[in-house]
């Protein structure tokens, strides 16, 4: 069977197999594995137990359990909590000034936390009933929560960049440090465009009521004392990663340990918290990991039988030009970004892009993080929305997945040109990890 | 059957619970590494495979925690237009026979690569040298339970398909 | 007769060093002088099986051939170690090949990969490893203390000896081990590729060459069953494609490590050497870690008698 023909039968199979509702994981294990019988007998169906063994000892994913947990320790004990009430305070007086802090909250939060699913819980938790009772649109508090929350997959720790790392043998330290140009810049113009909305359209977001307003200085101090035990925090991990002490997976022990510390020294450590924290983190290291089990399944099979070689030549062959090829990967990655995971595309794709970006003489740490942009779009895509799926766990009842969608849609268009941003200018993402790590 | 398919949600339940403390054994693990090697000039030749060790009892025994509560990432926009008899109906036919499939194969296969682990005394090799059997072991024993939990759930698609058993 | 054969191998090389340019040349050429009729698509580390799983997935044939560090095999049978590296025995690439071909080494990896159904095909070196490091390494005395990242067990218990603190490390993490000082030195194949992966970004000296183990083997391994069913051209064609590997190896990667040398020292690395007395203490080291280590297993022991016994002949050793 030609490559060609392979291409066909797996991705469609699988296409088929997941919009009928079978677990992303199951799907494509069962596939490799089938297709491994169907090509090479039984002999070769060990190739489950080899792959699966293989990412089991990977000390980068290390990583990934504990910085889950540390982003649930910090939503459990309210220290999150605390976080939104200090930069609310300073920034309550602008119109739209709380969906403005929300995304503020966002980028600190996404400094402690690796996946965005705990973002956004936490954010839709605290923020939006808070912006809902003060007459913000629903729209505006919304878009906000979504588009924030997934910031925290750019910015560092991020459980993605950890994945991307292995996958495709990219330095995880720079990845990390790729991401915060970008973060900083979808940031930055999610509030630019929040703020100009508001100040045209109060409604859509008012400012802080007069009480709030009128808060002594004394009292605004003591709220932002708050800061304190979390910015130690960041410190702490970030610190422990680039001034020499710990690899970026032992940093995530540190951080767990200090977001412990932290929820000792809040009074919020009880056993009650403590309990919600690890089962949450066992739920989804369970799923991360078994997607990523079935995908190294998958895609060894097909790349065995010639797929991922295929690819390759087919991308290198079209008469595009480098840019024209890295803009068609882009493209390639929206699409799927609408239906697939994110892990799932960056299990499946990344193996195959990176070695064509690398042929076509782009930087590989670039193209790493503009993935990683890529699927920030994703996130707030319809039919598959992740966070949006998220977010609507924690909002009112009566909020459709039509609301939501539409309103992520200005946010998704900010992240197209923010992408863009960093497609002309590379610099963005790539002059932090150079002066960080020489 | 009632009573087997309770008892296999209990033993999911209890194993992801269980083995979620781990995450406070690698948490202290790493930083009584970290403090070793940094501040002390000696870091142990077993704390790196021990830690992936943990961590991997983790990832495997994740899996059948995930399964019970319903936590594994799928596409649910079609199936949840449609009602739950029918969803049940294409469970039975597709979800459940991939899930068996991949599952299956899973478990035979640890099974060898676990009985060849412990017949022949295969070691990592590392400096630390610990017997590989452990993590092979974990990996079928993991197997085990998701595979149980997919029959429980099996189990339940076709009572649902019968119409002898309402979701809640 | 005219049956074409198209195999898989994974190397333990990432694509663009040199391990894999010279595979990948050497396997055009095998493609090309039998007319297409051998043809075998190459796999950078890490996109199959890991390097520990390797002689596994040859044996089961889930890939054909295999271009595999034996000492990720050690877990296996410690033997793999010494034929992966001798350690400070071996001084010259040219000595290991006389040892292999000549005095009994080919036929005791035939031997060691059979049980595993497995045909060894033939080696290829790697020669002249560096040690990379933040502190300078002029004596053999400065290794006291010195965490430096090594895989195998065999380097692990020379670098005990000298009062170093060995570290077990993925290839992939030594970068960051380094920039962060979880470790203070590494070894890593040849200069060239050390300096591929940026680690003349994070160190300041580099003992080159080094005496942990200046030459190590990496060995081709074919499935049993699809090297049976390959005709006896067939055979030979593959034999020599792998002997021009080597050549080309040996190639490429002085070319990289001339440029590589030029780059460290452009960037104000300083390289030092030990002295002749230093060596020769490093091997007399060697020599008490490989009859400790002959000890491990049966093949450990036959390996290491092996070696010992060839250098006696020619008179290396005492
Ligand atoms: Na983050
Ligand atoms: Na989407």
């Amino acid at each position: 069977m030609s490559p060609a023909e392979i291409t066909i039968l797996m991705f469609g199979s699988f296409f088929i197999l997941l919009m009928v509702g079978v677990p992303l994981a199951w799907t494509t294990a069962a596939l490799g594995l089938f297709f491994t019988y169907f090509l090479w007998g039984v002999g070769n169906l060990n190739i489950i137990v080899l792959r699966i063994y293989d990412v089991m000892g990977s000390f980068s994913l290390v990583a990934i359990p504990l910085f889950v947990f540390m982003g649930n320790i910090l939503q459990q004990s309210g220290i999150a909590e605390d976080l939104f009430h200090a930069i609310h305070v300073w920034l309550g007086r602008l119109k739209g000034g709380l969906a403005a802090a929300t995304i503020v909250l966002c980028c600190i939060l996404g400094a402690m936390i690796g996946t965005a699913g705990a973002d956004i819980t936490i954010t839709g938790l605290i923020c939006l009933p808070f912006m809902l009772q003060r007459g913000y649109d629903r729209k505006m508090a919304l878009g906000a929560i979504a588009s924030g929350g997934a910031l925290g997959v750019l910015i560092p720790p991020s459980i993605m960049f950890i994945i991307y790392g292995v996958t495709t043998g990219q330095s995880i330290g720079k990845l990390f440090m790729g991401g915060i140009g970008p973060g900083l810049l979808f940031g930055g113009l999610y509030i630019v465009y929040i703020l100009t909305k508001c100040h045209l359209n109060p409604t859509a977001g008012p400012p802080a009521t007069e009480d709030e307003r009128n808060m002594t200085f004394r009292e605004k101090l003591g709220l932002t004392r708050s800061l304190l035990l979390p910015i130690l925090l960041i410190i702490a991990v970030m610190g422990a990663i680039f001034f020499g002490v710990a690899t970026p997976g032992e940093a995530s022990g540190i951080g767990a340990l200090g977001a412990l510390v932290c929820a000792a020294v809040r009074k919020t450590l009880t056993w009650g918290n403590l309990k919600q924290s690890l089962f949450a983190t066992m739920k989804t290291v369970g799923l991360i990991m078994w997607i990523v089990f079935g995908a190294m399944v998958f895609i060894c099979t097909y790349t065995l039988a010639g797929g991922a070689e295929f690819v390759r030549e087919s991308l290198t062959a079209l008469p595009l030009g480098p840019w024209g090829i890295l803009i068609l990967m882009q493209l390639i990655l929206l699409a799927l970004g609408m239906v697939l995971d994110i892990i799932g595309i960056t299990v499946l794709f990344a193996p195959m892009f990176v070695p064509v970006i690398k042929e076509l003489g782009f930087d590989p740490l670039w193209f790493g993080v503009l993935f990683n942009l890529n699927l920030q779009i994703a996130y707030l895509s319809p039919p598959f929305g992740y966070s949006l799926f998220y977010l609507k766990g924690v909002a009112p009842s009566d909020v459709t997945m039509t609301e939501l969608y539409k309103s992520a849609l200005p946010f998704m268009l900010l992240q197209v040109i923010g992408m863009i941003i960093c497609m002309l200018f590379p610099p963005v993402i790539t002059w932090l990890p150079s002066v960080m790590i020489k | 059957m009632e009573k087997l398919v309770s008892a296999i949600d209990h033993i999911s339940e209890c194993q992801g619970k269980i083995f979620s403390v781990l995450l406070l054994v690698v948490t202290l693990q790493v930083c009584y590494e970290v403090l070793r090697r940094y501040f002390f000039g000696s870091p142990t030749i077993w704390g790196l495979e021990l830690t992936e060790f943990l961590c991997a009892i983790m990832y495997i025994m994740g899996g059948a925690y995930a399964s019970v509560t319903d936590a594994h990432i799928k596409v649910d926009v079609f199936s949840s237009l449609w009602s739950p008899k029918t969803r049940a109906l294409i469970d039975v036919f597709v979800t459940d026979v991939v899930f068996f499939l991949f599952c299956g194969v899973l478990v035979w296969q640890s099974a060898v690569w676990a009985w060849e682990a412990i017949a022949s005394g295969i070691t990592t090799g590392s400096m630390w040298d610990p017997p590989v059997w452990p993590a092979r072991g974990i990996l079928f024993l993991g197997s085990v339970t998701l595979f149980l939990q997919g029959f429980a759930k099996f189990v339940r698609d076709i009572q649902v398909a019968l119409g002898k058993r309402s979701v809640t | 007769a005219d049956k074409t054969f198209k195999w898989r191998m994974q190397t333990y090389a990432s694509s663009g060093t040199p391990g894999f340019q010279s595979q990948k040349i050497a396997l055009e050429h095998l493609k090309k002088a039998t007319n297409g009729r051998l043809d075998v698509t190459l796999f950078g580390v890490g996109t199959l099986v890991g390097l520990s799983e390797m002689l596994e997935a040859i044996g089961k044939r889930n890939f054909e051939v295999g271009h595999n560090v034996d000492a990720f095999f050690a877990g296996k049978d410690p033997g793999f170690a010494p034929i992966f590296s001798a350690i400070g025995l071996w001084t010259d690439p040219r000595e290991v090949r006389v040892w292999i071909e000549a005095f009994g080494g080919k036929e005791l990896m035939k031997k060691a990969y059979a049980k595993y159904n497995v045909h060894y095909a033939g080696s290829t070196l790697i020669g002249a490893e560096p040690i990379m490091s933040k502190k300078p390494l002029k004596t053999l005395e400065d290794f006291k203390g010195l965490k430096i990242r090594t895989p195998s067990g065999l380097t692990a218990m020379l670098f005990e000896k000298l009062g170093a603190v060995p570290v077990a490390l993925a290839g992939s993490e030594i970068y960051s081990a380094l920039d962060t000082n979880v470790i203070d030195a590494a070894e890593f194949t040849t200069l060239g590729e050390n300096v591929q992966m940026g680690l003349h970004e994070v160190t300041k000296y580099v003992l080159y060459p080094s005496f942990h183990g200046p030459i190590a083997v990496v060995n081709i391994g074919v499935n049993m069953d699809a090297w049976k069913s390959l005709p006896p051209d067939l055979q030979v064609a593959f034999e020599m494609m792998v002997k021009e590997a080597d050549y080309l190896y040996d190639i490429l990667s002085a070319a990289s490590d001339y440029k590589a040398l030029a780059e460290i020292k452009k960037k104000g690395l300083q390289v030092d050497n030990l002295s002749p007395q230093d060596m020769e203490k490093a091997k007399l080291l060697s020599m008490e870690v490989a009859l400790e280590f002959a000890k491990k297993s049966e093949l450990s022991k036959e390996v290491i008698d092996s070696i010992l016994n060839f250098l006696r002949v020619g008179d290396k050793i005492k």
